[in-house]
């Protein structure tokens, strides 16, 4: 059913949620609370993601291995940093399936989704350009020329604007069909005409250490992994880890990782309940055994104290 | 215009061998003097049924200038070069027939230029090459004025009462409103408002229902 909406965030795990088909594990790093608003687009083929963020953060999204995703920022401060890259403005990525992407926003942002079923984009391309359109095993930048790429983008904003402004009008049958021929249009020419540059192998080998680190801090997020082991589980020597990280995501391999550990006990004070449970107890959940420190480590990354936290009123989502 | 029997047969009794129709139209150049003698058997045909209509209807006189017309026809065909239009002058207007099909089988529903390309077979650049040749104007453009023909059609049927402009446009694809109402404006010479709310039976401005009447023909 197509359809759109918007919706305003004060919470990063519920923006976090409203990815659906994209799933993406935000690390924030600045103090202040996270507001973002995320607008949506759903035609018959296809979905569209406007995700406005105010302030800077390193995240890593995970894209559905079952649709053909394209993104692009769409404003930014500062020149974002994706997958160990600085972006040119004009930019545009078309992702392999399933790829993990490390981003690093520096500034406040608007950044855009595009997920197409890849069979009906494959049979869109053969019925108007004549030719397959595969999806790309490595992910790849496209340089569109500045016509084509604007086009695109103007099409994504109008479409989201109608998302914010006239929801209903989204959801009848036939604007979402001339909505989707005109984008389908404007993404196809994108895709075939545009010069693409290859990363190069070198990149490509980082890129998949930085997907097995995060595979590996998925699995061991519940204690501090010490750097030694941690080289071990990815594969790679230690220095090898930190210069990936440092282009990656722009922090040290441990640092990233207590942020996401106290991420996940900042996730677990706001659901739990103030008078069944303690901050210690959650604390030591993941691993933080010294109190001291650990209340240390989270006023300083999150600007306020985990008791704080845990009083808040609860998250409904 | 002779039935394909009549022009074979004619062609037989009168060349000693038979004339084809072309499965494409094409154009003919016969040499002057065959050419200007149809042309003037032809206007003395139209100049009869003007003024004389009932000489016409004389079985002898009928059979007469059925006759000499066939004749002349006849040799213009036999004896005149086919203009060569060229490959991709042919393949074009194949692609127009297979198109003008499409429409024909969909006269109610908005098109876009995908159900056309895969309609006629055809790459979006060959499609624009035909559309400018045969209609003057891109595909996306041609598409364009025939949702508006469709979105004023449907305003003109339908009854203010029991529909609005924005359900109207919306069911043709129609998004942005206000530019709808602007272009709506500029083809049919009054806002679309107006023309809900005049019955159907009005004709409303003379112009509309030409530029209307366009691309019913094609459509």
């Amino acid at each position: 059913m197509p359809g759109g909406g918007t919706r305003v965030f004060l919470d990063s795990d519920l923006y976090e949620a409203g990815f659906r088909q994209a799933q993406i594990q935000f690390v924030i790093a600045c103090v202040a609370d996270f507001k973002s608003r995320l607008t949506w687009v759903e035609l018959h083929h296809s979905q569209l993601l406007q995700c406005e963020e105010d302030c800077g953060r390193i995240g890593y999204v995970s894209l559905s291995p079952r649709l053909a995703t394209v993104s692009f920022p769409t404003h930014a401060d500062a020149l974002p940093r994706w997958r160990g890259s600085e972006l040119n403005a004009g930019d545009i990525f078309f992702h392999s399936p399933g790829e993990g992407l490390h981003q690093i926003m520096p500034g406040a942002s608007i950044w855009s989704l595009i997920m197409v079923d890849p069979a009906k984009l494959d049979e869109y391309s053969r019925a108007v350009f004549r030719k397959p359109l595969p999806l790309p095993l490595q992910g790849r930048v496209l340089r569109a020329s500045h016509r084509d790429a604007a086009r695109l983008r103007r099409l994504h904003a109008q479409a989201c604007r109608l998302a914010e402004t006239k929801p209903r009008v989204l959801s009848h049958p036939q604007v979402a069909r001339a909505i989707e021929h005109d984008l389908l249009y404007a993404l196809v020419t994108c895709l075939s005409a545009a010069k693409t540059s290859t990363q190069p192998a070198a990149n490509r080998r980082r890129a998949a250490i930085m997907v097995r680190f995060e595979e590996v801090l998925a699995e061991h997020i519940g204690w501090p992994l010490p750097m030694s082991q941690l080289c071990e589980l990815v594969g790679v020597k230690d220095r090898t880890l930190r210069s990936c990280c440092a282009e990656f995501i722009g922090v040290s391999p441990s640092r990233y990782l207590l942020l996401r550990r106290l991420k996940e006990v900042r996730r677990a004070l706001r659901n739990a309940d103030a008078h069944t449970v303690d901050v210690a107890g959650i604390a030591r959940r993941y691993g933080f055994t010294d109190r001291g420190r650990f209340a240390a480590a989270y006023q300083a990354t999150f600007g306020e104290a985990p008791s704080a936290t845990l009083s808040r009123p609860k998250l409904t989502s | 215009m002779l039935t394909h029997q009549d022009a074979a047969a004619a062609g037989e009794a009168l060349i000693g061998r038979e004339v084809v129709a072309p499965l494409v139209t094409q154009r003919i150049k016969p040499s002057p003097r065959l050419l200007s003698r149809l042309l003037s058997l032809h206007e003395a045909a139209a100049h009869l049924a003007k003024t004389a209509p009932d000489i016409l209807g004389k079985p002898e006189v009928g059979r007469a200038i059925d006759q000499a017309l066939a004749e002349a026809m006849v040799a213009c065909l036999a004896n005149g070069h086919p203009v060569n239009e060229g490959r991709a002058y042919r393949h074009h207007a194949r692609v127009m027939q297979r198109l003008e099909d499409t429409l024909r089988a969909n006269p109610e529903g908005p098109l876009y230029m995908a159900d056309l390309c895969k309609a006629a077979g055809v790459s979006h650049r060959t499609l624009i090459e035909c559309c400018q040749e045969h209609l003057g104007m891109s595909p996306k453009r041609y598409l364009l004025l025939r949702r508006m023909h469709l979105a004023w059609r449907a305003l003109r049927r339908e009854d203010a009462g029991s529909t609005t402009v924005t359900e109207i446009a919306t069911n043709y694809g129609f998004w942005e409103l206000g530019r709808f109402s602007v272009v709506y404006h500029s083809m049919f010479g009054e806002s679309p408002s107006t023309t809900l709310r005049r019955s159907p039976e009005d004709p409303g401005l003379g112009e509309a229902s030409e530029v209307g009447l366009k691309f019913a023909e094609f459509a």
